[in-house]
């Protein structure tokens, strides 16, 4: 009740603020978490839709990024050589685990799952061995405002939208316009019927596998200066994009760009109006209904 | 105090001997054989999970408080002994791991744990079982029961001295956001009622879940309220994340970071995003004194890879030696005597002397500092000594 | 060209081939005829790699290709059209059909190959996706895209099912037509027997896992035989 008044309260306070700019800002706002989440899901959701692999350690790949900046700070190099170095050295790691592990477990679910949880723990124990348990932190990259008609924005936030964007684009080119994404599209569909035409599947899950870690790890690099950074910081995004794979249809690329918006913007939005606590609890309980009524997700079949 | 010396040297000989000899102790007399075994010491910290941030250095400050002890003779001639356990960041292991340790190994006195969740867990088996548990965290206050001790700051202590001084220095309009659990939520009692005693006002108080992944919204608002001090009472993870994103939109050139949950460690991750923020604690790393700089510098010597001690593995380093001078004072582990034995006592602790109070609190210091550096370090603004404890028991 | 030998295929326990041996030639055209839950579909799927034999020789063009992973044995020029056709269903007919040509040439010259021309319906629906095809336009999209990459061995695995009999008329004439042009040696799993026989030169009957009968189509004709091996 005290909960509810406060809330109503607080949205006749917000309504009379809400000016064309703080309606911009906090679009803005939820558009970079929508970024972010798109970025860590579509490896998730690739790699599921491919392979049929739940990767456990996606979280863990996310935070291996953003230590990749954090060595190349430690190394003299700059936050832009973490953020380019990230996904090369994510995407390897992804290829050598696929290969040292993944492989093994092919058709096998519950194993996999088993496994990469596993392999979470022995990531985290790592970088907790390599870089200590402590929180770390890196030199910002670009600080400062971009200033359009007397609207500011912090420029690293709109960076991080546009690298998102062109990821976006990237992964639909090549999902849809070169030979490799048509593998891939095939093997999605029916796995035998690709491998009797000759395509290379070990290859092509290598090559999945991999790509979706390097956007994991990009994913990381680039939000180093955003969060907190310590071994255990993964956990914490790897739930919301599970969260957002199913809510879009799990399998599918544009499942994956409605349900961070949707979980992104919602959370966003619904925390500017009401308390946090509450639009957190709000958003899960919206995304449950939608599941209840949509079982294969928004944007599922 | 050399005949005493030379007694506890005589038991330690005995002891040896007999072991040595092979012999069994029957036949010696009973308080000759309780001397010579050891006085056990439950550890119970976070060495996994989100809190082994803080746990891995709050056990290592024991084990150097554990070496001292021992290194001057043990307690009353008998050495300390830890039995250590990770509560795993979860009170349901705590909980077990507090009956392991009590059941099983026998300690009279467990010592650590860091959320107010895991205090009140392994704290409702303590009592039960009758035996004495040290806290070493800064917490909300208020936690009143038999056995149960405390080495961290409670909010007057970090609040009281304070409130005033950021008034007086960077402003009277307030903005409040915290975690959503009761630390924050009590600090945040004492320190709006301070702050409009005095004529100040709150513009807004915020709570957020753990592990909340972006702040851009409470920072916007934040940047329309327009507050001269921003008391942030978010802690661990949340408190850098939110701090960081403050920082990014740039509010650090308006509005003024207090707080009472960033110290070293939490500095340490904000990097430049942390220089300027102001916090008050019981401890800083720099406390110039040739007792801190003992102990830091002991400290590093038997971990060289620990960089950072900050107010919580300070107080847990009181903990241990506290509890060493209960037992010493109380002769042995014993429930009735050693709850006794603990109001009173005395101890030059490295953040200056401190003492427990009839409450089970102890009366510690209250120190402001500000971070200077991307490496998590504070430069002492104003050490106001030391401060009782208030304790309202309601919990 | 096709040499199989002594091949035993098992599901977990249960034994499925029994030491099937057989061979198609060059330029032949041969049929597996049998009951349902003879072994056929698992034969063709032991030879693949679908389904590993677990002993026993498979070898095409002289070559052992015994456990070698699926995708090199259709790389070393089988084309393959499983049971229930297997189009990509949200694949447009191009793509499916650029897949059958193993992605050597571009969707234009593949649209325009010799054997897509053979199949007119098909060159309608180049933008359609292959799942919103009729049964029938699917089966002669699965024929086209496992003739279009130039296979030396076709194995179809029961075209026929499940189509009218005008269609199955005009899939047979491809068939024939195509690979008699083209020389493609033809392994063919039916169970309609006039089908089979007006395609094939040879036979193969089998019953429980085994080979059990074997010879030329034209002599295929004793009622008896027909009675007891093939007759539902």
């Amino acid at each position: 009740m005290a909960e509810a008044a406060r809330c109503l309260r607080r949205a006749t306070r917000t309504t009379s603020v809400l000016e064309l700019g703080s309606l911009l800002t906090q679009f803005l706002n939820g558009a970079t978490l929508v970024s972010v989440l798109i970025l860590i899901s579509i490896g998730l959701a690739i790699i599921f839709g491919v392979m049929g692999v739940i990767n456990l350690a996606h979280g863990e790949f996310f935070i291996l990024g953003a230590y990749t900046v954090i060595a190349a700070d430690a190394l003299g190099l700059s936050a832009w050589w973490g953020i380019a170095l990230a996904p090369l050295v994510v995407g390897l790691f992804g290829a050598l685990v696929e290969v040292g592990l993944i492989r093994f477990l092919y058709k096998r679910p519950l194993e996999t799952l088993l496994a990469t949880w596993g392999l979470s723990i022995v990531i985290r124990q790592l970088v907790r061995i390599v870089f200590g348990v402590g929180y770390r932190a890196s030199p910002h990259p670009l600080l400062g405002d971009l200033k359009v008609f007397g609207f500011t924005y912090p420029i690293y936030r709109v960076f991080l939208m546009a690298v998102c964007l062109a990821v976006i684009v990237i992964t639909f080119y090549v999902f849809y316009r070169t030979d490799f994404g048509l593998k891939i599209r095939a093997i999605t569909q029916d796995v035998e019927m690709a491998a009797a035409l000759a395509i290379n599947t070990s290859r092509v899950y290598l090559g999945t596998f991999a790509f979706g870690s390097a956007l994991a790890g990009l994913a990381g690099a680039l939000m180093t200066p955003e969060i907190t950074i310590s071994p255990e910081a993964g956990v914490n995004f790897l739930a919301r994009s599970f969260f957002v794979v199913i809510l879009g249809g799990i399998g599918q690329l544009a499942g994956v760009l409605g349900g961070a918006l949707v979980v992104g913007e919602l959370e966003t939005f619904l925390s500017y109006l009401i308390s946090a606590t509450t639009a957190q609890a709000a958003v899960l309980l919206i995304a449950i209904v939608i599941i209840r009524f949509r079982p294969r997700g928004l944007f599922g079949g | 105090m050399a005949d005493t010396m030379t007694r506890r040297e005589a038991l330690k000989r005995v002891g040896y001997g007999i072991g040595a000899a092979g012999v069994s102790t029957f036949g010696h007399p009973a308080v000759l054989r309780a001397a010579t075994q050891p006085m056990k010491m439950g550890m119970l910290v976070s060495l996994t999970g989100v809190h082994a941030i803080f746990g891995e250095t709050m056990l290592h400050c024991a084990q150097f408080a554990q070496k001292e002890i021992n290194d001057r003779g043990g307690i009353e001639g008998r050495k300390l002994e830890f039995l250590i356990e990770d509560d795993e960041t979860d009170p349901k292991v705590g909980i077990e791991k507090a009956r392991k340790l009590i059941k099983r190994d026998q300690v009279d006195v467990i010592v650590g744990s860091i959320s107010s969740a895991m205090r009140n867990a392994v704290g409702s088996v303590t009592t039960k079982e009758k035996k004495v548990y040290v806290y070493p965290t800064y917490y909300e206050g208020g936690y009143c029961h038999d056995g149960v001790f405390v080495t961290g700051a409670i909010p007057n202590q970090q609040v009281e001295r304070f409130v005033p001084w950021i008034m007086e220095n960077a402003g009277k309009t307030f903005y409040i956001a915290g975690s959503d659990y009761i630390w924050p939520k009590e600090t945040s009692k004492v320190v709006r009622a301070l702050v409009e005693k005095r004529g100040g006002s709150i513009l807004g108080e915020e709570y957020f879940p753990w592990n909340t992944p972006d702040f851009s919204s409470l920072v916007n608002r934040i940047a329309s309220a327009k507050p001269a001090v921003m008391y942030s009472l978010l802690i661990g993870s949340d408190s850098v994340t939110f701090l960081k994103q403050f920082h990014n939109f740039g509010l650090k050139k308006t509005t003024r970071i207090c707080t009472s949950g960033v110290a070293e460690k939490e500095a340490a991750g904000l990097g430049e995003a942390g220089i300027g923020i102001v916090s008050s604690q019981s401890y800083f790393m720099s406390i110039d004194t040739p007792r801190n700089k003992e102990f830091v510098e002991g400290f590093r010597r038997m971990f060289p890879n620990e960089k950072l001690v900050d107010s919580i593995s300070e107080g847990t380093y009181n903990a241990v030696h506290v509890a060493a001078l209960a037992l010493a004072k109380a002769g042995s582990g014993d429930w009735s005597k050693l709850t006794k034995a603990f109001p009173g006592v005395r101890y030059k602790a490295p953040q200056g002397d401190i003492s427990m109070a009839e409450n089970r609190h102890a009366a510690l210091n209250s120190i402001i500092a500000e971070a200077y550096n991307e490496k998590g370090e504070f430069r002492i603004i104003k050490n106001f000594g030391v401060t009782p404890p208030q304790v309202n028991c309601f919990q | 060209m096709l040499h199989v030998e002594q091949l035993d295929t098992a599901y977990g326990q249960t034994q499925i081939l029994r030491g099937v041996s057989f061979e198609v030639g060059p330029r032949e055209i041969v049929a597996i005829l049998g009951r349902n839950g003879a072994g056929k579909t698992t034969l063709l799927r032991s030879i693949m790699g679908l389904t590993p034999a677990r002993s026993g020789r498979v070898d095409f063009k002289a070559r052992d290709i015994t456990g070698l992973p699926t995708y090199e044995i259709a790389a070393l020029g089988i084309g393959y059209v499983p049971q229930g056709k297997h189009i990509f269903p949200r694949l447009t007919v191009a793509e499916n059909l650029r897949l059958g040509a193993r992605l050597q040439r571009s969707a234009e010259k593949v649209v325009r190959s010799e054997v897509v021309a053979h199949f007119p319906v098909l060159g309608e629906r180049l933008a359609q996706h292959g799942g919103t095809l009729s049964g029938g336009e699917q089966q002669m999209l699965a024929i086209a895209r496992g003739l279009v990459g130039d296979p030396e061995l076709l194995i179809l695995d029961e075209p026929s099912e499940g189509l009218q009999p005008s269609l199955v008329e005009a899939i047979r004439g491809i068939i024939a037509r195509v690979c008699r042009e083209q020389g493609v040696a033809v392994l063919l799993v039916e169970q309609n027997l006039d089908f089979a026989r007006a395609l094939a030169d040879r036979y193969y009957v089998m019953e429980n896992g085994a080979i059990v009968l074997s010879g030329d189509t034209r002599e295929l004709a004793d009622e008896e035989v027909i009675r007891q091996y093939l007759a539902v």
